[in-house]
């Protein structure tokens, strides 16, 4: 069984405020450094509670910001890690062959009062919404998922994060490392205690994967994405868009993958290479089994 | 029994300079890289002597400056805490469940002769008074605590701090690990001894809880903001009532409808209180 989990930073116990990676001061610097070093130790706590729940392999994607966030020296063996820029699509190696979709450092969708860092995507997002359902960033990849028949089985990350994930997926075990307190505060608990609470709610959402329901969406998908400023022009409409009014726009799609291509010009012929070669395949599980 | 500690900086043994955030000289940054860890040393015996007098929850407040000074990585994991910038109350979380609260890195009110960077909230406040009782940061929070029944029970850092609360809350316990000499010096002991007085005075204010009577301020509570340089008009008073260019009043209900109106927080905000299904169903 594989788990695929995306990571985020703003829901990282201990980090409260946004990464900003333009400047250069010592004192930012070293905050970068600790906050990727507490994002890894979250990962390998939450892997470690797959594997002990019975996950044989876990797959990462360091989702954050410039995609190179999780310090990968603190990374535990056998964990797999996709990072990096200009991927060939929205989470690679998420399909049905994972057990499970899990998130770690999640944070709320825009809008989210009180949420701490709550944002979609960029800050100019206002709303994202799937067949009139409103989805963050880890409610849009839990329909991803969902297409692939993978159910949402697990969130870290502030505690209004959780709720959103609750909400959207009955089921789904979350663990509620910080409570918002606002965009640039929040009640977080230790880093240390942190990665107790995740690797114990892990292993419990491995209990619970059979019991969670693949999120589903009935074709056509409508996409809608509502900016905070007008930034649309409804006379030029970008290509596959319709544009409703400068703040709107839709995008129609025949399932997730179809709409994920449309929005982000992804090539639909993009296969991974150890897709295409058995020996490559088996040569990414980790090399004793139940071990990290 | 969840206890609910306030820190600041100012108080802490070894610190007797006010922080800079804007130098970023290597020898600034050095500085308050350990005054972090010390902070965070200080806070950590607090809990340690808390949870060893009794306590089962400990809730740190991270109240200094730009409200992430006390270094994570050297803090007893058995604290939450609260930190960052633009909260929706000065200390969120301080309530009728807690069962008492107390003060690290405390410093005295403003205008304390000899007083280690005595200060209260900023330089600008010469002296706030509720009901015509000068009170400082630490007064402040005891009274917001005893709004809710909580006593204020430990209050650490300058002895002139520590003066300041046994006055105002008979049988708070006390840990001076300074002794303001002026403004800008003080006599401090070792950052051992500091941590080590902290813990000890922690595990006795457990005992006080029961000793201890809440700091309750009467109602309708009367607030006068003097500052140290002129700052009203009398011709635009706002909510205030303007007496002079130094000083303007206020009355509220009570302190917690006084801090709404004094720092126009939210009103909409409570504790989430969010409990994960799977937990509920354990």
């Amino acid at each position: 069984m594989r788990v695929y989990v995306v990571t985020d930073l703003e829901g990282v116990a201990g980090v409260y405020q946004w990464e900003n990676r333009g400047d250069t001061s010592l004192e930012n610097h070293e905050r970068r450094c600790l906050q990727r070093i507490w994002l890894a130790e979250e990962v390998n706590a939450a892997a470690q509670g797959f594997v002990d729940g019975g996950a044989r392999e876990v797959w990462v994607n360091d989702g954050h910001g410039a995609g190179y966030t999780m310090d990968i020296s603190r990374v535990n063996r056998g964990i797999r890690v996709f990072h990096g820029g200009q991927r060939p699509d929205y989470c690679t190696g998420l399909d049905e062959e994972c057990a499970g979709l899990a998130s770690v450092g999640t944070h709320a969708m825009a809008g989210t009062r009180f949420g701490n860092l709550s944002h979609t995507m960029g800050g100019s997002i206002r709303r994202y919404s799937l067949n009139g359902i409103d989805v963050g960033e880890t409610g849009y990849q839990a329909f991803l998922a969902g297409h692939f028949g993978v159910p949402f089985i697990f969130c870290a990350g502030d505690a209004y994060a959780c709720k959103e994930m609750e909400e959207l997926v009955p089921g789904c075990v979350t663990v509620a490392v910080k409570e918002g307190l606002g965009t640039l505060s929040a009640l977080t608990v230790h880093p240390l205690k942190a990665r107790e609470m995740i690797a114990e709610g892990a292993q419990e959402a491995m209990r619970r994967v059979g019991d969670i329901k693949p999120l589903h969406l009935d074709p056509p998908i409508v996409f809608r994405c509502e900016y905070y400023q007008p930034t649309l022009d409804p006379e030029n409409p970008p290509p596959g868009k319709r544009v409703l009014d400068s703040h709107t726009f839709e995008i129609e799609a025949d399932d997730m993958v179809d709409f994920m291509n449309k929005m982000y010009g992804f090539d639909p012929n993009y296969r991974a290479i150890w897709k295409t070669d058995e020996k490559l395949a088996v040569s990414l599980l980790p090399d004793l089994e139940g071990s990290l | 029994m969840k206890v609910y500690l306030m820190t600041d900086l100012e108080g802490v043994a070894g610190v007797y300079q006010w922080e800079s955030r804007d130098d970023e000289s290597l020898e600034n940054h050095e500085r308050r890289s350990r005054q972090r860890i010390w902070l965070a040393e200080e806070v950590s015996a607090a809990v340690d002597g808390l949870f060893a007098g009794g306590a089962t929850e400990v809730i740190v407040n991270d109240g200094h400056g730009a409200g992430y000074t006390i270094d994570l990585e050297h803090l007893d994991p058995r604290a939450t805490v609260v930190h960052g910038q633009q909260r929706p109350f000065w200390l969120p979380f301080l309530d009728e469940t807690c069962a008492a609260t107390g003060l690290i890195g405390a410093h005295a009110k403003a205008g304390t002769p000899n007083a280690n960077l005595c200060h209260t909230m900023n330089s600008k406040i010469r002296d706030w008074r509720f009901n015509d009782i000068s009170m400082g940061e630490l007064g402040l929070q005891a009274a917001i605590a005893g709004h809710y029944g909580v006593p204020f029970t430990l209050c650490t850092g300058d002895a002139h701090a520590c003066l300041e609360a046994e006055e105002l809350i008979p049988g708070v316990v006390t840990a001076p690990v300074k002794f303001g000499t002026s403004r800008l010096s003080a006599l401090t002991l070792s950052r051992e001894e500091a941590c080590d007085r902290i813990r000890e005075a922690a595990m006795k204010s457990m005992a006080a809880i029961t000793e201890v009577q809440p700091l309750r301020l009467e109602r309708p509570v009367h607030f006068r903001d003097e500052r140290v340089n002129a700052a009203f008009d009398e011709e635009q008073p706002g909510e205030y009532t303007v007496i002079d260019a130094h000083t303007r009043e206020m009355e509220a209900d009570d302190i917690i409808e006084l801090m709404y109106r004094i720092y126009n927080y939210p009103r909409d905000w409570q504790p989430l209180n969010f409990e994960p299904a799977w937990k509920r169903e354990h």
